[in-house]
């Protein structure tokens, strides 16, 4: 009988071990009543299979089933618990070495001394609270940016399989491992922590080489884009500078022929010219592209490169675009990368609404007040515009299915790393109105 | 009663712009009068500053002859006159409507290149003004203000349907039916300022009672009148279906 009950609560302190160190990695947002329901699913596993060696993963996978169905985020779940069950494992080899080394106890006792074995546990979730605690400290430091993640496993795959494969190594490992412990090798059994805990190490700084690498491919893909746009930018002023010219053509034309009217007093056929041909307006320079050049205030290639490429964008749908960027900005208390991503959705968020109007419109602007940088898009739109706080939710969207994710990413970077950034939301009759309020401050 | 001020360089375009607002105001029997007209922004600034005796309406050009130019001005007028109607008067080339919006809450602007449409548009000015002005007046309810740099902005308190905090940083969004906005600032600095109709029903929330549509007591969710959640912790539960009366 109580034997039962000691094998309980060792089982416990590993399911609760467990439930906690996922809860404090914090890689997936989880109610703590919902660490619950995964505690529970390892007891029902450990004690539902009886066969020794699939106890740990049948219960793996479960708690990723079970991961899955409640925050419906499949990488983030199978990452949380990979490395949950690579921090245990190097738990119970700490509390292993403590036990074993320090106290000098032999495996078989411990395994046999019901009190022993349960400290042991105990020690066990303890020093896991702590493992998971630190990782966390180093999560936050190497800022994995939640809305960049998806797109960090794809490029990473190769990351991904040896981390699966490090704990398939790792699991068959600490299996045979017990059977020298068994056998009293205790001198193999070290070498054999040794070894991991070698490996261990050189997998930290393999994995922390390669985030960093795939950072920078991130911005090189950005600069690349960059690249494109200022193209794009500068085949517009090239434009500009041709319906100049052209229009400076037909001006002289036009003035050297009414002088010679003046000249011949012929006020009669000047009148008669200028009906003709001045009035109609057969010499106008392209409307189009006449704000473009307030971008010259935008000093940030980047930035310039996204603006004059969704305001093309926009002007080829027939959206008539208002610039307004009347003070040089040369500062702004946030990276240009997130910045071009945010203005880039909500541009395209406001020329889908307003495509669709009879007043296609979309007004911009940048002003600078104080220390404050206010950035401005607002469209004319229909009048049947979904109630704002749908318009945040993940995944929502008017424009059918497997759409909806714009928002809820411009939340999600301006709550995680910004703290100095307001984004606003103002609906009006037929408008709706975004701002994106800087404090250069900070 | 409302005092016209008009500064414009062009003695000409003045001297319309003045006529034509006289007539105006006798015509529609307008609450206001000018007070002064000038092409000089510095007697505007002192006479703002020194005798300035009501809420003013500003007609402004934005080249003047001078080393300030309308919009300075009008950030000097702002600064003194927090109510003022602003109305700048502008070619198309100097238009800057998000700024005039932004900077100095200008009421409104007229685009002289169109002489045609210019007077209609100087007298649906001046009617806004005095409406708005009417209005402010009968308006006497308590609100909220919100500040970017020299933007303010008031948030009437009926208006309000909750508060929300992020829990990690120290910035509160304040949501109305049409608008979300958000500013520094904790919950447990506003709740001292408004009145007793908001509870703090939990730790990131605090509502409005009287824009509650539903309560879901067993979800321990309150549903605002545009459809909005708004948690409620178990501690507060029971206080808010007391406050509430039920």
């Amino acid at each position: 009988m109580s034997d039962l009950i000691f094998k309980l609560f060792n089982n416990s302190c590993i399911a609760i071990t467990i439930g906690i160190v996922i809860y404090n990695l914090k890689i997936v947002k989880i109610k703590k009543r919902y660490i619950g329901i995964i505690v529970c699913t390892h007891l029902i596993c450990v004690y539902a299979i009886n066969v020794s060696n699939l106890k740990l993963p049948i219960s793996f996978i479960s708690i990723v089933l079970v991961m899955y169905f409640i925050t419906r985020e499949f990488y983030m779940s199978v990452t949380s618990i990979v490395l949950t069950y690579l921090i245990t494992s190097i738990g119970d080899m700490v509390t292993g070495l403590i036990i074993m080394d320090v106290f000098g106890y032999n495996y078989n006792i411990i395994q046999n001394t019901s009190y022993i074995y349960g400290i042991m546990h105990v020690m066990f979730l303890i020093s896991n609270v702590i493992l998971s605690k630190i990782m966390n400290t180093v999560f936050n430091k190497i800022k994995l940016e939640h809305s960049y993640y998806k797109e960090y496993i794809k490029e990473n795959m190769s990351m991904v399989i040896y981390a699966i494969i490090s704990l398939i190594v790792l699991y068959i490992n600490s299996r045979i491992a017990k059977q020298f412990l068994k056998k009293s090798d205790e001198m193999i059994a070290s070498l054999n922590i040794i070894l991991l805990a070698a490996y261990f190490i050189s997998s930290i700084v393999l994995a922390y080489i390669s985030i960093k690498n795939v950072k920078r491919k991130f911005r090189y893909k950005y600069k690349i884009k960059e690249l494109s746009q200022l193209k794009e930018y500068t085949g517009m002023l090239e434009e500009l500078s041709y319906d100049l010219r052209k229009f400076r053509h037909d001006y002289i034309n036009i003035l050297s022929s009414m002088s010679s009217y003046i000249e011949e007093e012929n006020y009669k056929g000047l009148k008669g010219y200028f009906k003709k041909v001045i009035l109609p307006g057969n010499i106008s320079i392209n409307e189009k592209n006449k704000n473009l050049d307030l971008l010259k205030n935008v000093k940030f290639m980047g930035l310039k490169g996204l603006l004059s490429s969704k305001i093309i964008q926009a002007q080829s749908l027939d959206i008539d675009v208002y610039i307004d960027i009347a003070e040089e900005i040369d500062k702004i208390a946030i990276e240009t990368i997130d910045l071009c991503r945010i203005l880039g959705i909500l541009f395209d968020n406001a020329i889908e609404a307003t495509k669709i109007c009879e007043n296609k419109k979309i007004n911009f602007g940048i002003i600078k007040d104080e220390s404050y940088i206010t950035i401005v898009i607002s469209n004319k739109c229909s009048d049947d515009v979904p109630p704002m706080y749908k318009l945040y939710e993940k995944g929502f969207s008017t424009k059918g299915d497997n759409r909806g994710l714009g928002l809820s990413i411009v939340k999600d970077i301006i709550d995680n790393k910004y703290e100095n950034i307001f984004l606003n939301t103002i609906i009006g009759k037929n408008n709706f109105k975004q701002e994106l309020i800087i404090d250069n401050k900070k | 009663m409302l005092d016209i001020i008009i500064c414009e360089d062009n003695k000409k375009e003045r001297e319309g712009i003045t006529s034509f607002i006289r007539a105006v105001l006798s015509e529609d029997n307008l609450n206001a009068s000018i007070v002064l007209s000038t092409e000089n922004p510095y007697d505007v600034i002192d006479h703002v500053k020194n005798f300035k005796k009501n809420t003013g309406i500003y007609f402004l050009d934005i080249s003047l002859k001078s080393d300030i130019d309308g919009l300075n001005l009008a950030k000097v007028i702002r600064k003194m006159d927090l109510e003022g109607y602003i109305i700048f008067v502008t070619t198309h080339s100097e238009l800057r409507i998000l700024t005039f919006e932004y900077k100095v809450e200008a009421l409104d602007y007229i685009i002289k290149d169109d002489i045609l449409k210019v007077k209609n548009r100087i007298k649906e000015c001046l009617l806004k003004a005095c409406e708005r002005d009417k209005e402010s007046r009968g308006n006497k309810g308590k609100s909220i203000v919100v500040n970017y740099g020299s933007r303010t902005i008031n948030i009437s308190l009926d208006d309000i349907l909750f508060f929300e905090t992020s829990a990690k940083i120290h910035k509160v969004k304040v949501h109305t039916a049409n608008q979300q906005m958000e500013f520094y600032g904790t919950l447990k600095e506003i709740e001292e300022v408004v009145d007793e109709n908001f509870y703090r029903s939990h730790k990131s929330y605090l509502i409005n009672l009287k824009n509650i549509k539903e309560i879901d007591r067993y979800k321990k969710v309150v549903v605002m009148l545009n459809g909005e959640k708004c948690y409620v912790s178990s501690k507060n539960m029971r206080g808010l279906l007391e406050k509430c009366q039920i």
